[in-house]
């Protein structure tokens, strides 16, 4: 029996007893089974609570009717006796019990240790991976739980006026026994009567004379008979009918269903947690993919010059469009989102074919963990900050895709499959993401004849190598690599860029994040519990403190190649006006070019960037802006 | 989770479930009440109206 059994009618103390939970009979020895009793009570209170307000609804239903007074009276004192605002009152009283009993169930057995290390408790596990499968199941229990509830209230309602058909029935089948044997004893005693009286000599007499009593008696025998099997059909129809007026019995094998479908669920659910959990380390580890595949891992950003495509549609979580490229850097590096990239391979092998990003710029990956992969455009669709899953992927029971190793060898191939759109470019969906630098596909830049449009993007990237200290690298195709925030353009090597990974304070965080924050309408409960998060950390570990030199280091290098390319036209300036006037001094210098008409802009840059200094110094900077500026030009100039 | 744990965790929900039905049934037993009061109150007016009609025969 279980709660909403119960309470189907009122219940005297003396019988008050705790309704027999079948599954507590049970073993539980394991977890499944343990969520699935849990459910089960969770579920019962459920009913339990609708049960019982149901049952008020109809008391109150029959009480309305029961003095077949005017309805104005009936309202009047309804009112009067705020019979309404009473059982309202006990209605809020039912669900505040029912909501406290729901949470404390919720939370025994809430944090149990894990199995194993990395292996978070089953439950935690799906509601961070695989909350929207989870959520598709849950309601469709609810509503088979709701269905199920509405068909017993329906089948309590028809049994309780079966009940009161059975009883008149009942009383009039009563009734019309009564009366048949009634007959049937008239009829017998008639019968001996008319026996005895024909073994009678007089009545043999008498009958020689015509008057026979016999007729009459014979008459009244037949007519006896004949109200007895009247007597009898009617007997029968009632019984049948009361045959037909049986309780209805509800068929659940609607819940068993449900019950089968959550362990289903959670069994899966295990598998895909238990090799989640194995494949962490190695398989799915970014930094060992890139270095056994020969991959990196690229998260493009939308660059002004170059169109911002609109993605929003896939993050309902921040609003993207209000976002610029610094912004989305700032949350990588501050709340590590869960996010898309792809992969590029540097083994050279077709690479040409393969290559390609959604944008020229973007960040390179160097650690985290991969959900899932594909050879194509998954769509990928952020249900929070930190999970992502593809829209496309009907195969798919969790954010934690499963076979990942062959996910991912045909997602390097470029095969796109049925879950992905193929787009030229693979999509990766990583979590907790760090940051080993910043990349510009020359290739992608080099397209068409205009390289203001590369310039621009390459400032860009230069502009946030300076503002959070990363590295900035021309990628190629074919795996040709350049740090470009290097002195001479040099080449360089996979292992040179993931072994480096930038990591803010914990201040600087969360300030970006906040500043990110800012341009957004409406806050998001999953950042603010990362920011609380972030905000508890401390940065008191040597290498975090090397980190940040080496981010100081970048931050330098960025910037010698902004200035570059940003004052490239002064820097020439003063290196013809030098060769022109000879070894002049700066104030000088300033004076001609007031005089020759240098525009406000012009002076504020030479300005500042020569104040204070020697002629030999100006000579020295010019000279060296310039040549970067050309080294970096030329990147474009040569190739095309 | 040990068999144990599950066990004792078992227990502790049977045991919110057993004080939750008590709460439920003395909600229910007020609701009852409720209902009766207003009941009895529909009665008293019926039979009141009958008085009077039995004292215009």
């Amino acid at each position: 029996m279980n709660a909403s059994e119960k309470f189907e009618t009122s219940i005297p103390d003396s019988e008050k007893q705790l309704p027999k939970n079948p599954e507590k009979d049970f073993e539980i020895e394991d977890e499944q089974k343990f969520e699935q009793h849990r459910d089960k009570t969770l579920s019962d209170i459920e009913s339990g609570a609708l049960q019982t307000k149901e049952d008020g609804i109809a008391r109150l239903d029959r009480a309305l009717h029961s003095y077949d007074l005017p309805e104005k009276d009936v309202a009047s004192i309804r009112r009067e006796n705020q019979v309404d605002a009473k059982l309202k009152l006990n209605s809020d009283e039912v669900d505040e019990i029912t909501k406290n009993a729901t949470e404390q169930i919720s939370q025994v057995g809430g944090s149990p240790k894990s199995e194993q290390e990395g292996n978070p408790d089953l439950k935690k596990f799906t509601k961070q991976y695989s909350g929207f499968w989870r959520s598709q199941l849950a309601e469709k229990i609810r509503d088979t739980r709701k269905k199920i509830l509405e068909k017993k209230t329906s089948a309590q309602k028809q049994n309780s006026e079966h009940s009161a058909d059975r009883t008149i029935l009942q009383s009039e089948i009563t009734a019309t026994e009564q009366e048949f044997n009634k007959i049937r004893t008239e009829l017998e005693s008639r019968e001996m009567e008319l026996e005895e009286e024909k073994n009678r000599l007089i009545s043999r007499i008498t009958s020689l004379f015509g008057r026979n009593k016999e007729v009459s008696d014979d008459a009244i025998a037949k007519e006896l008979e004949s109200k007895s099997e009247k007597l009898q059909a009617f007997l029968e129809e009632k019984r049948k009918l009361i045959s037909e007026c049986g309780d209805v019995v509800i068929d659940e094998s609607e819940i068993e269903k449900a019950r089968e479908e959550i362990r289903q669920f959670y069994e899966e659910q295990k598998n895909i947690r238990d090799v989640f959990g194995s494949e962490k380390t190695r398989e799915r580890d970014i930094s060992s993919i890139s270095k056994e595949k020969g991959v990196l891992f690229l998260h493009t950003l939308p660059v002004d010059s170059y169109g911002m495509g609109n993605t929003s549609e896939n993050n309902p979580n921040v609003n993207t469009e209000k976002m610029t490229s610094a912004d989305k850097t700032r949350m990588v590096l501050g709340i590590e989102p869960t996010i898309s990239v792809s992969t590029i391979s540097l083994r050279r092998e077709n690479a040409e074919d393969k290559f390609q990003t959604m944008y020229p710029i973007g960040l390179v990956i160097g650690e985290g963990t991969a959900l899932s992969a594909y050879g194509g455009d998954a769509g990928t669709y952020a249900d929070n900050p930190f999970i992502r899953r593809s829209k496309y992927d009907r195969d798919l029971r969790s954010a934690v895709q499963e076979n990942f190793g062959t996910n991912l060898d045909r997602a390097i191939k470029g095969e796109a499959g049925q879950a992905a759109m193929q787009t030229g470019w693979n999509e990766v969906v990583i979590e907790n993401p760090k940051v080993s630098g910043i990349f510009l596909d020359l290739n992608r830049l080099q397209i068409g004849q205009d390289t203001t449009k590369a310039i621009d993007a390459m400032k860009q990237a230069f502009g946030m190598g300076k503002e959070f200290g990363l590295p900035v690298y021309g990628i190629r195709p074919n795996g040709e690599m350049t740090e470009l925030s290097s002195e001479g353009l040099e080449t360089t090597t996979q292992e040179n860029i993931l072994a480096y990974k930038c990591e803010l304070g914990t201040e600087e965080k969360v300030e970006g994040v906040e500043k990110v924050l800012k341009t957004q309408e409406k806050p998001n409960i999953e950042i603010q519990r990362k920011l609380s998060e972030i905000q508890a950390q401390r940065n008191s570990k040597s290498d975090f403190i090397q980190n940040q030199k080496q981010r100081a280091i970048y931050s330098g290098k960025s910037e010698q190649c902004l200035s570059a390319l940003e004052y490239e036209n002064v820097a020439k300036y003063m290196e013809k006006t030098l060769n022109r006037l000879g070894d002049i001094g700066f104030d000088e210098i300033l004076k001609v070019a007031q005089s020759e008409g240098v525009g406000e802009r012009g002076l504020e840059k030479i300005n500042s960037l020569f104040t204070g200094k020697t002629t030999s110094e100006i000579r020295s900077i010019s000279e060296s802006l310039v040549q970067k500026a050309d080294l970096l030009k030329g990147l474009f100039e040569n190739r095309k | 989770m040990t068999k144990e744990e599950i066990q004792k965790q078992i227990e502790e929900i049977e045991s919110i479930y057993r004080s939750y039905l008590d709460q439920l049934l003395e909600l229910k037993k007020k609701q009852d009440m409720i209902i009766s009061e207003f009941s009895e109150a529909l009665k008293n007016k019926k039979l009141d109206e009958l008085r009077k009609k039995l004292a215009t025969l």
